[in-house]
């Protein structure tokens, strides 16, 4: 059987649309994916984050850190055309929980522990791939700087000599950089993260590899230490477990940078999961939104990313999405043929229309028509497809990607529809 | 009171800092950012004798052709070969025929350039089949009718800024970057007798005294010298070029556009060069950004003859401003390239001189001559020049063999060949510094191959005064991450030399990545737009700007 021809056919493999497939799945229907390739999502950096502090907070609040709900009402009400604007629902507690439980158990089940998620929490600390503290809203269990307490942390960052672009800023909170010759021959080449991991992954090489971590540590009255987002796939806790148990110290990973092996994880469980729930998967197929079109009555999840997953594209200055070739709005208005400078402003920092566009959806999450009509019943979007915002400077690309993929397959197994 | 106080650190402005400052004279350069940020650092480089100013302007090419022949012996390090073929392509009207005697019209015009290649170590050029064409370039599109080949050098025009400066310093001259200079002073009989500068880091004024004032600021001058009540005329041309992802080839190729101008695709490290576009221009030369039409107009040509150029990916534009001498109601591109010394006292400001037009690769004669007009007009007669004989920092040979380095210093080979490519003999030196820090030893920009060493000795030793400056000390940013890799890093590194808290080194990374934006902007679009995403996605994921606190909310 085709995959157009499932109960519910979902297009593209990230976050979103694997939270969609599972969420339609554990409403009871039969559902089919179909993913080009890895996405943003793989190269993300195993943290989750489902909104930004609200600008200016700490100048007026200085006291504690926002909760991840005040994160997101700031948000809100600062970006009117933002996806959790424009679902009611994705405002209330109760859903984020539910949509975001809902996920992170799915990933543990397929082999990737996330901490616990809570709206009503600041998120949890833990340490960026250049050395910065930060909060996450949920993240790789490895990630989590567990019982920090800043006035009385005393941070050890290690740093290998052979490691390319790991851990590279000073450490945080005037911590100590721990220096680890690994691996130690002087010609040995330079390696990126994600290859480091791969050896790791191999018992023999990750013993040697504590050895010389827990050499350099010793003694140094460490409460923390934190390592470069290198220690394998899968092989993880087992080697925090020896870490720890050896230094006496909480030791975790720093957040992934370029080539982010945390990225690689989180596809290696998302795989993991549509397996176990049954999902029939096409990698590697381009659908062509045509052919879908023509085959199918039944619901669709489009699910096709930004421009690194290739759901939006700008070609020789035009902008689509690219497979069914729908117009691309920013939040505020439709872009179409302008040239770059028109879309973006002189300031990096923008804001740059051209980085929040997307798909105009209904509160349903049905991509609209220029006459704000949805397109068609039971056609819905998930994820950074999406417009009206910056998965990156708004901090909450997995954030959406978690609430609107989760949101999308109940719709399309037809629940929640008001 | 110093002798000479000189206004510009573009190719000029240093070249004739080296040169006066070796004839014993006092000097004082002043920059208003950093070397080479004009013109010279964002012109295509090459140190060749311009085939496309031959038929206008046979003089031009002589004297650039035995200059860089110079060039080539004080800065040895920083020259690279490109072989060029000029592409004959068919469809000229009238068939095959006329086909073939354009391309023996083309083969005589490269006769005549022919004459000045023994004068810069050129080959000779030969005249290629279809076949031998594809054999060396198998881009280039099917139906071509053969090509000609020619030689030429291309210099990192950044670096040749930047050493004549350091030799200048080696010399005694004082180097001020990042200072502007806002007012000539007068005595009362009228003379130039120096110069207020403002210091844009610190805001501190300068009062500099000196007998005589060069105006070496390229496109600028004309401004400069009206201020003082004196004309410099000149017709400022824009130049665009475009920068793709990759290599298309190891030789360049020269062809032209729709509207019949010359272009030329290049391969320069791991890229590829297009460019360029040439338009009157008028407005402030240091507001200047490339616009998505004039990238498309060079795509377009470009793919004309090398069709595969459609599937590569723009990485970046850079624009500058040509200080070509005034010559009215001629096409753009055939404006004379020649250059002018003007010594302002016959115009009201006696003590002051301006260079005008003039091209990269006849610098260092350029700097001579103003040397001997600064002489003169100081009141003395020229003395000997050395700045041909004498090798820039880095110059001296025989070159360190960057296999060998690499082998001693445990360093990776190819960053260590970049790093022998723009340090020269000072490689060594450089590499030193991984003795005390093992950690230098690793790569921090792997697009441009730059080493932790490299960066710090930079930071050092070559006068760099902003994080910025980076980019033209050592090319970092430059390649197709568009500094996702480097840009932290480098940040850091800094910080740490300069002693920097966090919000200031914080603003260092704010001024490289909105310089580095400038150049990225035109060109957002297809694949390199991805590559945007994920360069937005590292920087806002690794951590705010500002406070520590969760992804965006510093931005
Ligand atoms: C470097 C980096 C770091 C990041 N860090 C964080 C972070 O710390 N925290 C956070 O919350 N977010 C982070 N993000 C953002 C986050 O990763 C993305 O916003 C999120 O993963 C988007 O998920 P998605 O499922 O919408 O898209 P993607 O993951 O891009 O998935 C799109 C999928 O659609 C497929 N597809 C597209 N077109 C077709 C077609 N025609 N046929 C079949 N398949 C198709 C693609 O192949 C791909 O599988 C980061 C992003 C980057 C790049
Ligand atoms: C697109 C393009 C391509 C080119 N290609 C080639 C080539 O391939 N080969 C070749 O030989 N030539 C080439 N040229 C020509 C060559 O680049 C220039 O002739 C040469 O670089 C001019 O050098 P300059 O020092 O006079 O000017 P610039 O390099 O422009 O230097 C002037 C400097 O003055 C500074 N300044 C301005 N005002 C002030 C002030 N008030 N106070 C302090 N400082 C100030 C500026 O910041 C600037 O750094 C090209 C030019 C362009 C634009």
């Amino acid at each position: 059987m085709s995959v157009l021809d499932a109960e519910i056919l979902v297009i593209g493999g990230g976050m979103a649309g694997v939270a969609a497939a599972l969420s339609a799945v554990e409403a009871g229907r039969r559902v089919a994916l179909v993913k080009r390739a890895p996405g943003a999502t793989s190269m993300s950096t195993g943290a989750f984050d489902l909104a930004p502090h609200p600008r200016g907070w700490h100048l007026a609040k200085p006291d504690r850190d926002p909760t991840q709900l005040e994160c997101l009402e700031a948000l809100v009400r600062a970006s009117p055309g933002h996806p959790y604007a424009l679902i009611g629902r994705a405002n209330e507690a109760e859903y984020l929980q539910e949509a975001f439980s809902f996920v992170l158990e799915k990933l543990e089940a397929g082999g990737l522990p996330h901490a616990n998620f809570d709206p009503r929490d600041p998120g949890h600390h833990a340490v960026t791939s250049t050395g910065r503290l930060r909060r996450a809203a949920s993240s790789q269990a490895s990630h989590v700087l567990r019982d920090f307490n800043p006035d009385r942390a005393r941070i050890g960052v290690v740093r290998l000599a052979r490691c390319l672009g790991g851990l590279t800023g000073p450490p945080p909170m005037g911590g100590n950089v721990i220096e680890v010759d690994w691996p130690s021959s002087k010609n040995a080449p330079f390696l990126l993260p994600a290859d480091i991991g791969k050896l790791l992954d191999e018992e023999g090489e990750s013993r040697r590899f504590v050895e010389i971590v827990v050499a350099a540590c010793k003694g140094r009255g460490f409460s923390h230490i934190v390592l470069p987002p290198v220690l394998g796939v899968f092989r993880t806790r087992e080697i925090l477990n020896e870490l720890e148990e050896a230094t006496r110290a909480v030791c975790c990973e720093a957040l992934g940078g370029e080539a982010s092996l945390p990225g690689i994880r989180l596809e290696n469980a998302l795989r993991r999961s549509l397996e176990r729930a049954g999902v029939t998967v096409e990698t590697g197929r381009t659908l062509d939104g045509a052919e879908v079109l023509e085959r199918r009555g039944g619901p669709v999840v489009l699910a096709s990313g930004r421009f690194i997953g290739g759901g939006v594209a700008r070609r020789q200055g035009s902008m689509t999405e690219t497979v069914f070739g729908l117009p691309i709005h920013d939040g505020e208005s439709y872009l179409d043929d302008q040239p770059a400078e028109m879309l973006s402003c002189r300031s990096y920092r923008g804001p740059h229309s051209l980085f929040r566009a997307g798909l105009r959806v209904d509160d349903l999450l049905r991509p609209l028509d220029m006459g704000n009509r949805p397109l068609h019943e039971t056609f819905f979007a998930a994820g950074s497809v999406i417009g009206g915002y910056d998965p990156h400077v708004d901090g909450c690309g997995l954030g959406v990607a978690v609430v609107t993929g989760y949101r999308a397959g109940r719709l399309a197994a037809g629940l929640e529809a008001s | 009171m110093v002798d000479l106080i000189i206004v510009g650190g573009g190719v000029n402005g240093t070249g004739i800092a080296r040169d006066a400052a070796m004839r014993g004279l006092s000097v004082v350069l002043i920059e208003r950012e950093d070397f080479g940020v004009g013109a010279s650092g964002n012109s295509s480089w090459m140190v060749h004798g311009g085939v496309r100013y031959l038929l206008t302007d046979p003089k031009v090419t002589r004297v650039s052709c035995r200059d860089s022949g110079y060039i080539q012996k004080i800065a040895p390090h920083l020259i690279f070969r490109i072989p060029f073929l000029m592409p004959i392509l068919p469809g000229m009207p009238g068939g095959r025929l006329v086909d073939l005697a354009y391309a023996y019209g083309t083969e005589c015009f490269l006769g005549v350039y022919d004459r000045y290649q023994p004068l810069k170590n050129g080959k000779q050029s030969t005249r290629l089949s279809p076949e031998e064409v594809h054999r060396l370039y198998p881009a280039v599109r099917p139906d071509i009718v053969g090509a000609v080949t020619l030689d030429e050098y291309g210099i990192d025009a950044y670096r040749l800024c930047v050493i004549n400066a350091l030799s200048a310093a080696e010399h005694g001259a004082k180097l001020h970057t990042w200072t502007v200079v806002e007012k000539v002073l007068r005595d009362e009989a009228g003379h130039v007798r120096g110069v207020i500068a403002r210091d844009r880091l610190t805001g501190d004024v300068l009062e500099l005294k000196g007998r005589a004032v060069f105006n070496a600021t390229g496109a600028w001058s004309p401004r400069f010298a009206r201020r003082q009540g004196a004309r410099v005329e000149m017709r400022p041309g824009k130049g665009v070029h475009v920068v793709l992802d990759r290599k298309i080839s190891n030789y360049g190729v020269i062809t032209k556009a729709v509207d019949g101008r010359d272009m030329f695709v290049i391969p320069l490290e791991t890229s590829s060069v297009i460019g360029t576009t040439d338009d009157d221009f008028y407005g402030d030369p240091g507001a200047l950004e490339a616009t998505h039409d004039e990238v498309a107009y060079l795509i377009q040509a470009a793919s004309h003859v090398l069709p595969s150029i459609e599937r590569a990916r723009v990485i970046r534009t850079y624009a500058g401003v040509r200080p070509t001498l005034h010559t009215y109601g001629i096409d753009e591109s055939s404006l004379s390239r020649d250059h002018r010394i003007v010594d302002h006292a016959s115009d009201g400001a006696p003590g002051m001189l301006s260079m005008v037009g003039g091209k990269l690769a006849a610098y260092r004669m350029m700097s001579e001559e103003a040397v001997d007009a600064v002489e003169t007009v100081m009141g003395g007669s020229p003395t000997s020049c050395r700045t041909h004989v004498q090798p820039l920092p880095g110059g001296t040979t025989p070159l360190p063999n960057p296999i060998a380095l690499a082998e001693e210093y445990g360093t990776p080979p190819w960053e260590t060949s970049r790093l022998v490519h723009r340090q020269g003999a000072n490689a060594r030196d450089a590499l030193e510094l991984t003795r005390d820090e093992p950690a230098l030893r690793a790569p921090i920009c792997r697009c441009e191959g730059v080493l932790g060493a490299e960066l710090v000795w930079c930071i050092r030793f070559e006068h760099v005064r902003r994080l910025v400056d980076l980019v033209r000390r050592c090319r970092l940013g430059h390649g197709p991450c568009g500094g996702a890799r480097c840009v932290r890093v480098a940040g850091s590194l800094f910080a740490r030399e300069r002693g920097l808290e966090q919000k200031k080194a914080e603003r260092e990374i704010d001024v490289l990545l909105q310089e580095l934006w400038k150049w990225r902007r035109p060109a957002l679009d297809g694949a390199q737009l991805a590559q945007e995403e994920l360069t937005r996605g590292l920087f806002c994921s690794a951590g705010p700007t500002g406070s520590d606190g969760q992804p965006g909310s510093g931005a």
